[in-house]
C-alpha cells in the first residue's frame, strides 16, 4: 500500500482558511505505462468533495496504513484541515485521473524545523503503478524549494510498497523499527554539486587554490 | 614480516598549486617507508595502470571516458574540493593500478603486509563520479580483483572522512564487508549508524560516526564491540584498509584527536581480522599535515610489521565512549527493520 500515517494535527477552533498563494508551477501531466496520463497539482480548498470521495473509495487495508487505525470518513474539519494548506509549511499533492483523485501525498513541517512529516495515500486500483514515487519525487522537490532538508515519516512494517518509494528515491535514508513500525528519515540536502567541502572553512591552507 | 610497497610512480602532475591534496604527501610518506629501514624486508612491486576492465569492476564505462576526455582537454576544477589535470588520467589509472600490482605480490608470496602508497585518494570516488580529492577508487578496484578470485574481503576505512564511494560501490555485494569509523557531522555528510548495507547486503556496512575531539580509545572500543562481532561472523579472507592519517590531531582537515601511537593499535587490531598473515594491504587516502602523516604512516608500518618504532603515547579520555552503545542500538534497529521487511515480502 502506499500509504504511511501522518499525525492528525491538532485543528485550531476558528482557524480560518489561508489565502496562500497557489503554486501553479507544481502541476505536471503522468504518463502511466498503458498509456493513461493523469495530473499531478497541489490541492486546493475546492477539493473537499472530491477528498471525501476519495476516501470512501480507499479499501480498509489503505485507510489502515494511512492512519494506523479504523477511519472510514473524513470529518469536515479533517477535510478543511487536509485541503486548506499554505503551500509553504504544510503542502499536499494530488493526482487527478479525469475529475477523479485518485493519489494523495503532503508534508507538514515541525514547527520551527526544517523537517517535515510525510504521507501518501494512493487509491486501491491505482497502485504499483509508479505513482508513489512520482508524488513522492514531485514533494521532495517542492520541500526542499522550502527549505525542509529532511523527511520524516511512520510506516507499518509491512507496508512494503511504501519502504521500496523511500527506498528508491534516492535520499539517503535512515529507519529504526519498534512495535511493527518503521520510522524512517530521508535526508533531501541537495545532491552534489552543492554538497560541503572537505576542506573546513577558513580553508587551513593557500589562497591560490579555488 | 616482509612490507610489500608500491614501486613510486611520478604524480607529480596530479597538482593544483596550494591545493592540500599535493605531491609532498607521497614524499612524506615515501620516506616513512624508508626511515624503517627495513632492507631486503622491502620488496617493491612494479608500477602498473589498472586497466579499463580492472576498472570497469567499480567504475561506469561512461565516468569512465568522461573523465579522461575532461583530463586530456587540459583538466579543471570537477567540483569545488576535486581537480584533475592533463596528466591526472593516467596518474590515477597507476594509483588503481598500484594496489593491484601489490596484491599480486601478495598472492605470488603468500606473505607480507601490503601498502599501498598513492594519490589522488580513492573512498569518496563513486561509481559515476569524482569527488571529495578522489578520481578512481582505489581500494575498490582492488577488493573488486579479489572478489573475482573468490575471496571475501573486509574493507576497513578509518580515515576521518566517510568513504562514502567505497560503500555506495559495495552496498549491494555481500561478498564485502564495509566498516567505517569516522568524525560525523563531517563530509561528506554520510556514515551514519544505520546506514547498514542494501537489501542484498544487509549487515555487511558498518558504520561507526565519532564526535569531534573523539581520541584513540574511543575508536578503538567501537572497532571491538560494534564492528568485531560483524567481522567475525563475516570471516573475511582478506583485510583491506582505507588508510588516510586525517584523524590524526595535528590534521588541519578534521578535529580527531588521534595520536601515531593510536594508528600502531588499529593496525594490530586490523591484522587480528585477517584469517592469517599475508592478508593484510593499507591503501594510502587521507592525511594532510606532512610531519603527522610521515610519523603515522611510520608507526603504522612498524607496528604491522613487527618493527621497533617510536611513536606517540595513545590518545584518550576525549569524547565519543558512550556513543558506542547508542550506534550499536541504531544498527541493530536498521537491521532488524531490513529484515522484518525481506520476511514480510520478498526484497524489490
Amino acid at each position: 500500500m502506499d500509504a504511511a500515517r501522518i499525525e492528525s494535527p491538532p485543528l485550531r477552533a476558528g482557524a480560518s482558511s489561508t489565502v496562500a498563494r497557489y503554486p501553479a508551477e507544481l502541476e505536471a501531466k503522468v504518463e502511466l505505462g498503458d498509456g493513461r496520463t493523469l495530473r499531478l497539482r497541489a490541492i486546493r480548498g475546492e477539493d473537499e468533495r472530491r477528498l471525501f470521495a476519495f476516501h470512501r473509495r480507499l479499501s480498509a487495508e489503505s485507510i489502515y496504513t494511512r492512519y494506523f487505525s479504523f477511519h472510514p470518513e473524513l470529518s469536515v474539519d479533517e477535510l478543511h484541515h487536509l485541503t486548506h494548506v499554505d503551500y509553504e509549511s504544510r503542502l499536499a499533492l494530488i493526482v487527478e485521473d479525469g475529475d477523479e483523485l485518485i493519489g494523495v501525498a503532503r508534508y507538514e513541517r515541525y514547527p520551527g524545523t526544517s523537517e517535515a512529516e510525510v504521507a501518501f495515500v494512493v487509491q486501491d486500483d491505482y497502485q504499483r503503478l509508479g505513482l508513489g514515487r512520482r508524488l513522492f519525487a514531485g514533494l521532495a522537490a517542492a520541500a526542499r524549494a522550502r527549505g525542509i532538508t529532511t523527511f520524516r515519516a511512520e510506516t507499518l512494517c509491512r507496508n512494503h510498497d511504501m519502504m521500496s518509494v523511500f527506498h528508491h528515491s534516492g535520499f539517503p535514508m535512515t529507519s529504526s523499527v519498534s512495535a511493527g513500525e518503521i520510522s524512517v528519515r530521508l535526508s533531501l540536502e541537495p545532491p552534489s554539486d552543492e554538497l560541503p567541502s572537505i576542506v573546513p572553512t577558513p580553508k587551513p591552507f593557500g589562497l591560490s587554490w579555488s | 614480516m616482509v612490507l610489500i610497497v608500491n614501486e613510486f610512480y611520478d604524480d607529480a602532475g596530479h597538482e593544483d598549486p596550494g591545493h592540500p591534496e599535493r605531491p609532498s604527501r607521497t614524499s612524506a610518506v615515501r620516506s616513512a617507508v624508508a626511515d624503517l629501514h627495513l632492507g631486503d624486508d622491502l620488496i617493491v612491486a612494479p608500477a602498473r595502470e589498472a586497466s579499463r576492465a580492472e576498472l570497469l569492476a567499480v567504475h561506469e564505462g561512461s565516468y569512465l571516458d568522461e573523465l579522461g576526455a575532461f583530463c586530456y582537454d587540459g583538466g579543471g576544477d570537477i567540483d569545488q574540493d576535486t581537480y584533475a589535470t592533463y596528466d591526472s588520467w593516467s596518474i590515477a589509472k597507476n594509483a588503481a593500478g598500484a594496489g593491484l600490482a601489490v596484491l599480486e605480490e601478495m598472492r605470488s608470496r603468500n606473505d607480507g603486509v601490503g601498502f599501498v602508497a598513492t594519490r589522488p585518494p580513492g573512498h569518496h570516488a563513486l561509481s559515476d563520479r569524482a569527488m571529495g580529492f578522489c578520481l578512481l577508487n582505489n581500494v575498490a578496484v582492488a577488493a573488486a580483483s579479489l572478489l573475482a578470485l573468490g575471496e571475501r574481503v573486509l574493507v576497513l576505512d578509518w580515515d576521518v572522512h566517510h568513504g562514502n564511494g567505497t560503500q555506495q560501490i559495495f552496498w549491494n555485494n555481500p561478498d564485502v564487508l564495509y566498516v567505517s569509523t569516522h568524525q560525523s557531522p563531517l563530509f561528506p555528510g554520510t556514515g551514519f549508524a544505520g546506514e547498514v548495507g542494501g537489501w542484498s547486503a544487509i549487515d555487511r556496512t558498518v558504520n561507526i560516526p565519532l564526535p569531534s575531539g573523539a581520541t584513540g580509545d574511543a575508536l578503538q572500543r567501537a572497532l571491538e564491540n560494534v564492528a568485531s562481532p560483524v567481522i567475525d561472523d563475516f570471516a573475511p579472507t582478506w583485510v583491506l584498509i582505507s588508510a588516510g592519517f586525517d584523524a590524526h590531531r595535528a590534521d588541519p582537515m578534521a578535529e580527531l584527536q588521534l595520536t601515531s601511537g593510536d594508528f600502531s593499535e588499529l593496525a594490530l587490531l586490523a591484522a587480528s581480522f585477517a584469517p592469517r598473515s599475508g592478508r593484510v594491504a593499507m591503501f594510502l587516502e587521507g592525511g594532510y599535515d606532512l610531519d603527522a602523516l610521515r610519523a603515522s604512516v611510520h608507526a603504522t608500518l612498524g607496528a604491522a610489521v613487527g618493527a621497533t618504532v617510536v611513536a606517540e603515547p595513545r590518545s584518550n579520555g576525549g569524547p565519543g565512549a558512550e556513543q558506542v552503545a547508542r550506534v550499536q542500538q541504531e544498527r541493530q534497529a536498521a537491521v532488524d527493520a531490513l529484515h522484518s521487511l525481506e520476511a514480510t515480502e520478498s526484497a524489490p
